[in-house]
């Protein structure tokens, strides 16, 4: 058996061993003298690991068995699980002399005996097992085992019945194997109904665990067949099969295992530990149990792929043992881990050594494992499993009537292992299917593949998906669940892998594959990789049996076959399809029993759509290379290539559609938005260049270089475009981005000419792709259809035409690469792909997208920066101003010191003053005064007073220094913020070009749907504003143009008449923007609004309205003039969106229609949202703020126009407001009189929406630009006031909203000329109510007579509770109110008025008869207003009134 | 209404002390303020006392942002009576409300000079109340509603009071009365 193997390599590794062997019988002889010298022991370990390892490298399997055998008794004992004592060591002793034998005998050139060895190993293993079990020191266990060891023991004399039976068998199989002939039939028969009765039995021993049972003992006994066979078969066989087996496969293999037989005795000796008695199962032990299963599971995987049959088959059957223990034992004890130990013990040695004969050791363990698992089901006795067996086994030549079926049914059975349950309809089919004589051959087949559990599951779902693909869906989705839950979730592990490479290869095929191309290595090497995933995940399927993912797997397999083998090129359709299919896999794995077949049929179609189409492509380049033929005959075979290019797009789109749902739905939200901003980006590209082609070209034009640089440009971008989406996967739009690109692709490189249809079919084009960004479910197929099919005949009208002047080749070439670029689906990728998008790279600049509100925010701090600032300047300028006053303060004590030092110095000199000063300084009578200065106080004083001064002095110098560092300072630091706020301001600064592209598509849409033709010229493009500017005018933009379009233009067939041209025009002046939207349409039609306008305003007398008023009602919230509601205009809610918008952004709207002249917008807008410009100006005693943009002009007025009610601006009357007399404005006592004089007033022109006014202000403070903040969590609508701005001193100055003004104005106006009685309130219209409060009904009668006089309107109530509800509902202009009443008097009556502020201001007089004083004071208290004893005097009830309405 | 230090200089002083155990009843607690039980009496959380009229009033903690002295407010028209204006807290826009003039307690002309604010927000109103004086800061304890409390005129500042509660000054036991900022806070809504 070491044929294979070179003799001087085996002649190496003897030598090898025996250098080992000293060492060995060195660490024995310490081991002998000190039990627990640990070196030693690992020394050992190494040693016979290593012979281990060696052996099994260079063949020699029985030194390798003996090796292992011995290195795991030394593990055992480094473990401390095996007593090292004499008796080991001498053994350990006797095998090392073997060894050295064995040696001595491989050196000599003698076959190994093996024989002896084995005995060597089987000594030393149950010195093993003796001493573990012994160490156990568990009675049960040890009562459980040690029969059979000794049994095993015994093994080879004793002839148990349980014994025989195998090796007749053996015999049997002997035979089979060597005569396959009808014999074999035979055979089968017996052994198949052998199991079934064996079954059988089962089935009455035990019905609960039936099924188990009989699995468990089919597939032991099977087993057992085919290893017992295997076990004649002799090791010769079996040495050349371990032989063939690749070194490095089982090098790999053993590392594995070992691994894994690690884990499983932890596993046991963790069990060991926990189960000392019978136990139920915990979770923990369920977690080991599963641990073991698991190893056992992989290494049985392991083995069978490799091709150790025997371990396979161990494994297999110890498997089961432990599926049934995991899944259905309830508890565990001692004997059955015991046997489990055995059954690993098993595993490993079988591992070490596969050839060595463990038949007996695993027919000991099966029927250990079988005692259990029937001990265990049958809960009282503990019916004797083995002897069952035995007896069944003798049976078996008894047992000859069930014939085919059962042979059959065992036969599936077999090979489905866990599929115990098959289902009748498999047996008649597989009646009807196989013949005998056939049954004969898979039987054959069959015992070719006993060994290998692994060949066996793939046969046997292979069998099994045959039985499938006969029609039974149902039986599948059966068979489904009945595979092993643990291999199933092998398999999904793997699905995901591989479903996961799968999805990241069509992602870099997408990434790669954004045109149609050759293929590349790389893409080859990608198409590669995926269709291995698809190849493995097909066959794990049916290996597993999950026949609907094998079938599909197959069938995209196979398209992918003929993509990577024969395909030439790939496109993204292609990409969509791939990615479809590998969708559907995915689904299926994930649900196999869910309905495909229709998806998988389209996409099965699909692909052979595509195989055949690569196949005729290559054909329909023919075609066109005679462009010399008819015309007519060249366009139709475009049209037909057109066809057959344009038929594949419903179809996929058609398909498309719930995957594309589904995928749409998957994609990873910021993914999206990331696309949607660069689509952003792309769409406006393409739409400025098309605009702008739009405007050149007017007639047919030669394509120049310039216009070929715009075609460019716009085929970029829809490139770019569909690349992203197809990365992203919203296949919509890289689908029809492809068809554009192609289009863009002949028009930029073939086209000779381009003609505004091109470039409005372009624009079409765009929109389409524009509105797939939008919403890629959205349906536009028609519309694509439609727009492809102008494509075509745009292509086919150029190449007739070029092809009719153009017979030579040149031009032959130039039509058929037209043709081939278009119809083929495929345009030379290379060369037009890749240096676009390298120029697009280099041509970015670095920028960096920021959530709008970060910005807001920092501009917000940046104003906050600049009212700090500018306050810190003012309390500078108060420092500098302290700083002069202290200069001057510190002259004045020089001149002082000065002339102290002056006058009082030197008239302290002595001799000039007094006498008694000589009497004093005797001792300075030596010295003449003028030779020695002598000292008064005063003269001290006055010397420190200089000298404090001069400290002083130093210090306000050193003081003033710092002063001007600190000016400059803070003047350097305002100059760096104001720049500061103005980027900050910039940054939010977008020009007008963003929304152009929005506009020019939304006239085309509105052109379409109305069918009016129209032109948009945007002038002023660059104009910036602040993003939310146009983020707001947005809409009402558009708004404005499907109006301009729907209402201003005309069908064009009407003659006479100019296509609509429309303008927007948008102009910066200063702080604010003018936009001005003018077209040249009907204009409105006021009579239209005026009949709608009677109709939704009956009350405002529109008949009687100018045209300019008739005018501001379209801006009136619902309302619309068209009688019906399109897409385009008439549902009422255009105007007033557009009125709402720019009141929101504090501007102004005005609208200038003629009759039948058109119509013009013009909107005010404050340039920056944050930050606008504004006139500051007294009004009254307060100062306000008016904003620029509502402020036309400002002028000084002679004092006869400031009386006047109007006043006379451009020639117009405009009228003149004094907010002074405006409720609210009032000028106060203080301020105003005593500074300002008439000199200071002047008039601010303003304007609001078409009204203009001059507002006459007190003085005229100056423009500053404002940062607007509003009124604050409490006040949200303050009449006039749209908001303040803080001042930089910290004041708070309120910004003007100049039309709510005008409209107080008005209404002041009104009520002044209306007269006394009607002033009361703004909104009043008619008769002051007056609610009558009294529970007399007479009281009520009288009273409410004498108002009815007055021409007021009486309102009733019987008492309090009604009092109050009348209150709610009439809001009633004055309450007369009785203070006795049912239920709820007068004063609480009153309370609750005041207890809610917009009832508290209704005047209430008490009628009451109560007349004491203490009344009056608490009904005063309370807030009533008059006091009015019964019986009261009307004169007086009626003056009150007048007083109380006609105040304020 | 601008600089004007004169009987209450100590105005800043106190109120400095007020904001330093706002704050630390804040860390202390959280914004919720923890509420133990005591023996007899009750703990109802601590409280900012201020008068108002010749009232002793008190507002939870829990609902005031800050106290401060009133200075720039700015009118503005169209406005009930009761509310001042607007003023500037640090950048922020708060409105001025005088309850006085609410609870009609005062009228315009004789409420005193150099009053106080409390601001107090609810999360979603936020006003500066005028009050007289703010008093302290004060653990309040549950006062069991005696049916003998003085039975004062009803005014519409009755319907603000949420009962009362005592302080303990000393050996004597003060009683004040709890004011319903919330109550204000969604009544005061334009």
């Amino acid at each position: 058996m070491n044929s294979s193997l070179g003799s001087d390599i085996v002649t190496g590794f003897i030598g090898e061993v025996e250098g080992y062997l000293p060492d060995m019988s060195r660490c024995l002889q310490t081991l002998q003298q000190d039990r627990a010298h640990r070196p030693s022991l690992a020394e050992l370990h190494r040693i016979t690991h290593t012979i281990k390892g060696a052996a099994a490298m260079v063949g020699l399997n029985d030194l390798s068995g003996i090796g292992e055998v011995l290195e795991k008794v030394m593990e055992n004992v480094l473990e401390a699980s095996l007593v090292l004592d004499d008796e080991t060591i001498t053994l350990l002793g006797d095998a090392t002399q073997r060894i050295d034998s064995y040696c001595m005998m491989q050196r000599d050139g003698r076959a190994g005996d093996g024989r002896h060895f084995l005995k060597t190993v089987a000594e030393i293993e149950e010195k093993i097992c003796r001493s573990t079990v012994a160490s156990d020191e568990v009675e049960g266990s040890s009562a459980g085992s040690n029969p059979e060891t000794i049994l095993f023991e015994q093994g080879a004399e004793d002839d148990v019945a349980l014994e025989t039976a195998p090796e007749v068998l053996d015999d049997f199989f002997a035979e089979v194997d060597t005569k396959p002939s009808e014999d074999a039939e035979s055979i089968f028969d017996e052994i198949s109904s052998s199991v079934s009765l064996v079954e059988e039995e089962a089935e009455e021993d035990n019905d609960l665990f039936g099924s188990v049972v009989v699995t468990e003992q089919f597939v032991s006994s099977e087993e057992r067949l085919s290893s017992s066979e295997r076990g004649q078969a002799g090791p010769v066989q079996e040495g050349a099969e371990t032989t063939a087996i690749d070194p490095e496969l089982l090098e790999c293999f053993c590392e594995e295992t070992e691994e894994h037989l690690e884990n499983i005795d932890n596993c046991l000796n963790s069990l060991e530990e926990d189960i000392t008695d019978l136990v139920e199962l915990t979770p923990s032990t369920q977690e080991i149990l599963h641990s073991l299963r698991r190893s056992v599971h992989t290494l049985k995987g392991a083995a069978a792929v490799i091709g150790i049959e025997q371990i396979a088959a161990w494994g297999h059957d110890f498997e089961d043992f432990l599926d049934w223990l995991h899944d259905e034992a309830r508890r565990l004890d001692s004997p059955t881990v015991a046997a489990l130990r055995d059954g690993a013990d098993l595993l490993a040695s079988l591992t070490e050594e596969p050839t060595s004969p463990a038949e007996q050791e695993k027919q000991r363990i099966i029927a250990t494992f079988e005692g259990i698992t029937e001990g265990f089901s049958s809960n009282s006795t503990v019916s004797d499993g083995n002897e069952d067996e035995g007896i069944a086994s003798s049976l078996i030549f008894d047992e000859v009537e069930n014939t085919l079926d059962l042979s059959e049914e065992s036969a599936v059975d077999f090979f489905a292992e866990d599929d115990s349950e098959v289902s009748e309809k498999t047996d008649s089919l597989f009646d009807e299917i196989v013949s005998s004589a056939s049954l004969v051959e898979d039987i054959e087949e069959e015992n070719d593949l006993f060994g290998s559990s692994a060949i066996e599951q793939l046969e046997t779902s292979e069998e099994v998906s045959a039985f499938g693909e006969s029609g039974q869906t149902g039986r599948e989705n059966a068979e489904i669940e009945d595979i092993d839950p643990e291999l199933l979730e092998c398999f999904r592990e793997e699905t995901e892998e591989h479903i996961e490479n799968i999805d990241s290869c069509l992602n870099t095929l997408a990434g790669q594959i954004t045109d149609s191309v050759a293929l590349t290595p790389s893409t080859q090497e990608t198409l590669h990789s995926l269709r291995r995933s698809v190849h493995t995940l097909k066959g794990a399927a049916a290996v597993i049996g999950i026949e609907p993912v094998a079938a599909w797997g197959h069938d995209f397999e196979d398209f992918l076959d003929w993509l990577h083998d024969e395909a030439r090129k790939l496109d993204a359709p292609i990409i969509v399809l791939l990615r479809q299919g590998s969708d559907l896999l995915a689904e299926i794995s994930e649900d196999p029993s869910c309905p495909v077949e229709q998806r998988k049929h389209d996409l099965n179609s699909q692909f052979k759509k595509i195989i055949t189409g690569g196949v005729r492509k290559e054909k329909s380049v023919d075609p066109a290379f005679f462009p010399e033929e008819e015309d007519a005959l060249e366009e139709q075979q475009g049209g037909e290539g057109a066809d057959n290019f344009f038929d594949e797009l419903p179809e996929i789109s058609g398909a498309d559609e719930q995957v594309v749902q589904v995928v749409s739905k998957d994609i990873d939200r910021e993914l999206l938005q990331c696309f949607h901003e660069e689509a952003e980006e792309h769409l406006d590209n393409i739409d400025r260049q098309l605009n702008h082609l739009g405007m050149t070209i007017s007639g047919e034009t030669e394509l120049s270089d310039l216009r070929r640089g715009a075609l460019h440009s716009i085929r970029r971008s829809v490139h770019t475009l569909k690349g992203a989406a197809a990365v992203i996967g919203i296949e919509q739009i890289a689908a029809w981005g492809h068809k554009f690109e192609d289009f863009l692709d002949w028009l930029h490189d073939e086209a000779r000419s381009i003609h505004p249809e091109v470039v409005k079919a372009m624009q079409e084009g765009a929109d389409i792709l524009i509105r797939l960004v939008e919403d890629p479910n959205g349906s536009v197929r028609a519309d694509q259809q439609g727009i492809l099919s102008k494509f075509t005949r745009i292509i086919t009208d150029d190449v007739g035409k070029s092809a009719i002047p153009a017979i030579d080749n040149m031009d032959a070439e130039t039509v058929e690469e037209t043709d081939s670029s278009l119809f083929s689906d495929q345009v030379s990728g290379g060369k037009t792909t890749t240096a676009p998008v390298q120029q697009s790279q280099s041509k970015k600049t670095a920028t960096l997208r920021v959530d709008i509100n970060r910005i807001d925010q920092m501009v917000g701090l940046s104003g906050d920066m600049v009212i700090n600032l500018s306050s810190f300047e003012d309390s500078m300028d108060a420092a500098s101003g302290t700083m002069k006053e202290l200069d001057m303060i510190l002259q004045r004590l020089k001149n002082i010191n000065s002339s102290l030092e002056a006058g009082y110095e030197l008239a302290s000199i002595p001799h000039l003053g007094s006498q008694d000063d000589s009497q004093v300084s005797g001792i300075n009578e030596d010295f003449d005064p003028l030779e020695m200065d002598r000292y008064s106080e005063l003269n001290i004083l006055i010397r420190s007073l200089s000298e404090a001064v001069s400290d002083l002095d130093s210090i306000m110098a050193q003081n003033a220094l710092d002063n001007v560092a600190r000016e400059k300072t803070v003047e350097r630091q305002s100059m760096v913020l104001k720049e500061l706020q103005n980027r900050m301001m910039g940054v939010r600064m977008t020009p007008l070009s963003t929304l152009s592209s929005r506009m020019h598509r939304t006239v085309r849409e509105a052109e379409r749907t109305t069918g009016h033709s129209a032109r948009l010229i945007i002038d002023g493009e660059s104009i910036m504003m602040d993003t939310r500017v146009w983020d707001v005018m947005a809409d009402p933009l558009m708004h404005i143009l499907r109006n301009a379009v729907a209402h201003g233009g005309s069908l064009p067939q009407k003659a006479g008449r100019e296509p609509l041209s429309i303008t927007i025009q948008a102009i910066r002046r200063g702080g604010q923007c003018t936009l001005q939207v003018s077209d040249n349409g009907k204009g409105l039609d006021y009579e239209a609004i005026r009949v709608k306008g009677m109709k939704l305003y009956p009350n405002d007398r529109v008949n009687l309205m100018s045209d300019s008023e008739l005018a501001d009602l379209i801006f009136k919230h619902g309302f619309s003039s068209t009688g019906s509601i399109t897409n385009i205009a008439g549902r009422g809610v255009g105007m007033d969106v557009v009125r709402d918008a720019i009141d929101q952004l504090n501007g102004s709207i005005e609208l200038v229609s003629e009759r039948g002249q058109g119509t013009e917008f013009i909107m005010r807008l404050p340039v920056a949202v944050a930050q606008l410009p504004a006139i500051l100006a007294r009004f009254g005693t307060q100062i306000y703020a008016i904003p620029m943009h509502d402020l036309a002009s400002v002028v000084r007025a002679t004092s006869e126009e400031k009386k006047g009610r109007e006043y006379t601006f451009d020639g117009e009357a405009i009228p003149l407001l004094h907010p002074a007399k405006v409720p609210g404005f009032e000028i106060g006592r203080g301020y105003v009189k005593k500074n300002l004089t008439e000199d200071d007033q002047a008039l601010l022109i303003v304007h609001a929406g078409r009204k203009r006014a001059a507002v006459l202000c007190e003085q005229l403070i100056g423009q500053r630009d404002i940062v607007f903040k509003d009124l604050g969590t409490h006040l949200h609508n303050v009449p006039c006031i749209s908001g303040v701005t803080i001042m930089g001193n910290g004041t708070l100055i309120p910004i003007l909203q100049v039309e709510e003004v005008l409209q107080k104005w008005s209404s002041v106006i009104k009520r002044r000329d209306e007269g006394p009685a009607a002033v009361r309130s703004v909104d009043e219209r008619g008769p002051l109510r007056i609610l009558v409060v009294d529970d007399s009904i007479s009281v009520r009668k009288v009273v409410s007579n004498f108002i009815t006089q007055q021409g007021w309107i009486p309102i009733a109530a019987r008492n309090g509770i009604e009092a109050i509800e009348e209150i709610r509902r009439e809001k009633p202009d004055v309450i007369l109110l009785d203070v006795e009443m049912p239920r709820m008097n007068g004063f609480e009556v009153l309370q609750a008025l005041q207890a809610q502020p917009e009832l508290r201001d209704i005047p209430v007089a008490m009628l009451t008869s109560r007349s004491a004083g203490k009344y009056q004071e608490k009904a005063r208290g309370l807030g009533a207003r008059g006091f009015m004893t019964k019986p009261f005097k009307e004169d007086e009830v009626i003056r009150f009134i007048h007083k109380e309405t006609s105040d304020e | 209404m601008s600089g004007r230090i004169d009987s209450y200089s100590n105005l800043s002083e106190l109120l400095r002390t007020i904001d330093q155990e706002i704050s630390e009843v804040v860390l202390e607690y959280g914004d919720g303020l923890k509420i133990t039980s005591d023996d007899k009496q009750q703990e109802i959380g601590r409280h900012i006392c201020f008068d108002l009229g010749d009232r002793r009033l008190a507002v939870p903690l829990s609902l005031v942002v800050e106290v401060g002295e009133l200075e720039n407010i700015r009118p503005l028209p169209f406005l009930p009576e009761w509310v001042q204006g607007v003023t500037n807290i640090r950048g922020e826009i708060v409105s001025v409300t005088d309850i006085a003039l609410y609870f009609n307690i005062s009228k315009r002309s004789n409420r005193k000079k150099n009053r106080a604010v409390i601001v107090i927000h609810n999360g979603e109103v936020k006003t500066a109340v005028i009050v007289d004086r703010i008093t302290a800061t004060r653990m309040l304890y549950k006062k069991e509603e005696t049916g003998e409390d003085e039975k004062t005129e009803q005014t519409v500042l009755t319907g603000f009071l949420s009962g009362s509660a005592v302080y303990h000054s000393g050996e004597k036991e003060e009683m004040v009365q709890l004011f319903d900022g919330e109550q204000l806070l969604s009544s005061i809504r334009i």
